[in-house]
């Protein structure tokens, strides 16, 4: 009896496994064959690309890196005030409440549902998403520069508070300088993530790429699409080496105090 | 409040979970212008008090009574408590917070008189040269001392230091010690520590209070502090500490 319910937990993960692989279809031979053979079909359609198309495609390319790197940067500049009032070190719960609260709201709708929003709100076009990839850029860098301010060592909060320091004074010259690098490290992830996340933005009118890959698909252009895809996969590459190089020499420092006080005195 | 006195705590009863007693009343005066150091083993309630004393705590039972204009308490925490990403003299500006500054402060702008002051600071510390090293690439020693200028940048009145020199070599410990006592006695500073090294309380303290499970068991002049007998004094159970109290 012992041994039956060690293993009853399997066996029923088991069984629920087999069951709902049934339900989807898995176990549907004859459907799954048609699928390798219309798959076949469908890579002599993709191939070759369609090298006509590149003029085309770059200029759309050119509107997704727009849209990134505008729509990272608003949301950027929006979330440093919203995650310091976020700050459970220097802000009471009255604030940091409600502050997480409209974040966490902010992140529970996805990227591409911001774009309907939007597209309702301002039409068709770049704006709608950039105004998506702001917001959800709020979202998200808001929480993770939370976490990592609230990381800061509270003696150096305790030292400045002694001196009689405003909440303003802690957070500029306390918590955002010893947070630099995750600032920096977390910005250039979050415009590399919306990179790929504006050429999907398209499929629902909100410019970029995306909006060029579906009118392929309707028109069944399978080989311009395989052009985009390929470019798009060019660019996220080059923007992910970019920004790791980015990473590496980028020395966050505050403005330097001028030489001429250095040689007062001696 | 005596004549003279710039601190008067009495009865001082602190608990961080409202369930352990750190500081079990705790009574102590500081004389203006005196260094007292505290010592105890670790967990003895020593930071907690000095905590309480930066008015960092709260709540709290008993009475903490200073004579310390406001912004005027220095404090060098143990872990020294630089900003890693700022420079030694960045860091010791950030001492000047307190006061009003022109409206360029909080884009980094800081008076030319409150960089030559800090520069001056870094300077009798013997560390000009590393004024634009960032405090990350610090040895424990310049750390140190760029912490004591930071402190002294506020021209404080209390100079609070937790587990002063603690990391450092005994040259460098006795190098900070003594530059430290000399600026406070330039600048009458009244001097409140917590130290390890019963030599160093001997040299550079006035006076000695012997902290043990949360309470004070002895307060002495440091000359008469015996080094050696210092184990026998902060060992025991706590009915031995509440015995001596």
């Amino acid at each position: 009896m012992p041994k039956l319910e060690r293993y009853a937990g399997s066996l029923l993960l088991a069984i629920a496994l087999i069951y709902s692989a049934y339900q989807v279809g898995v176990f549907d031979l004859p459907r799954l064959a048609r699928g390798v053979y219309n798959l076949g079909d469908l890579l002599t359609d993709v191939l070759p690309p369609n090298p006509s198309i590149v003029p085309e495609a770059l200029m759309a390319l050119v509107e997704t890196v727009q849209m990134a790197l505008v729509g990272t940067f608003i949301g950027f500049l929006v979330s440093i005030p919203f995650s310091t009032l976020g700050l459970r070190t220097v802000f009471p719960p009255t604030v940091t409440t409600p502050v997480r609260v409209i974040l966490g709201a902010i992140r529970t709708i996805p990227a591409l549902f911001w774009a309907v929003i939007f597209v309702i709100a301002v039409g068709l076009g770049p704006l709608a998403g950039t105004l998506a990839l702001s917001v959800y850029t709020l979202g998200y860098l808001s929480k993770l520069y939370y976490e990592a301010f609230e990381a800061v060592d509270m003696e150096i909060l305790d030292t400045l508070r002694c001196t009689g320091a405003s909440r303003l004074s802690l957070i500029r010259f306390a918590i955002i300088p010893e947070s630099m690098n995750t600032i920096i490290s977390q910005l250039l992830f979050m415009f590399e993530y919306n990179i790929r996340s504006s050429a999907v933005l398209g499929f629902v009118g909100a410019g970029g790429v995306g909006f060029l890959m579906i009118s392929y698909i309707e028109r069944l252009q399978y080989r311009s699409l395989t052009t985009v895809v390929i470019m798009t996969l060019l660019i996220v590459v080059a923007i992910d080496a970019i920004s790791s190089l980015v990473r590496r020499f980028s020395l966050p420092q505050l403005r330097r105090v001028p030489s001429r006080v250095l040689q007062r005195r001696r | 409040m005596n004549g003279g006195e710039i601190i008067r705590i009495e009865d001082l009863r602190f608990s961080y979970d409202g369930s352990t007693p750190v500081l079990r009343g705790v009574s102590l005066r500081v004389r203006e212008g005196e260094s007292l150091a505290i010592m105890g083993r670790s967990g003895s309630g020593k930071t907690t008090l000095l905590k309480l004393v930066a008015g960092l705590l709260s709540p709290y039972q008993g009475q903490i009574e200073l004579r310390v204009p406001p912004k005027k308490i220095g404090y060098v925490p143990q872990q020294i408590g630089l900003v890693r990403n700022l420079t030694a003299i960045q860091n010791v500006l950030l001492g000047s917070l307190g006061r009003p500054g022109g409206p360029g402060r909080i884009l980094g702008f800081f008076e030319r008189s409150e960089m030559e002051k800090a520069m001056g600071l870094l300077d009798d510390l013997g560390i000009a040269h590393l004024a634009h090293r960032k405090a990350a690439l610090l040895s424990g020693g310049e750390r140190q001392r760029v912490a004591v200028a930071r402190a002294f940048m506020q021209s404080p009145s209390l100079l609070l230091a937790d587990e002063f020199v603690s990391d450092l070599d005994i040259v460098n410990a006795i190098e900070v010690m003594r530059i430290t006592a000399e600026m406070c006695r330039k600048n009458k500073v009244t001097v409140l520590m917590t130290m390890h090294d019963a030599f160093l309380v001997r040299d550079f303290a006035d006076r000695v209070a012997l902290i043990k499970y949360g309470r004070i068991v002895r307060e002495l002049p440091a000359k008469e502090l015996d080094p050696t007998s210092l184990a026998a004094l902060l060992t025991g159970d706590v009915a031995e500490a509440d015995a001596k109290a």
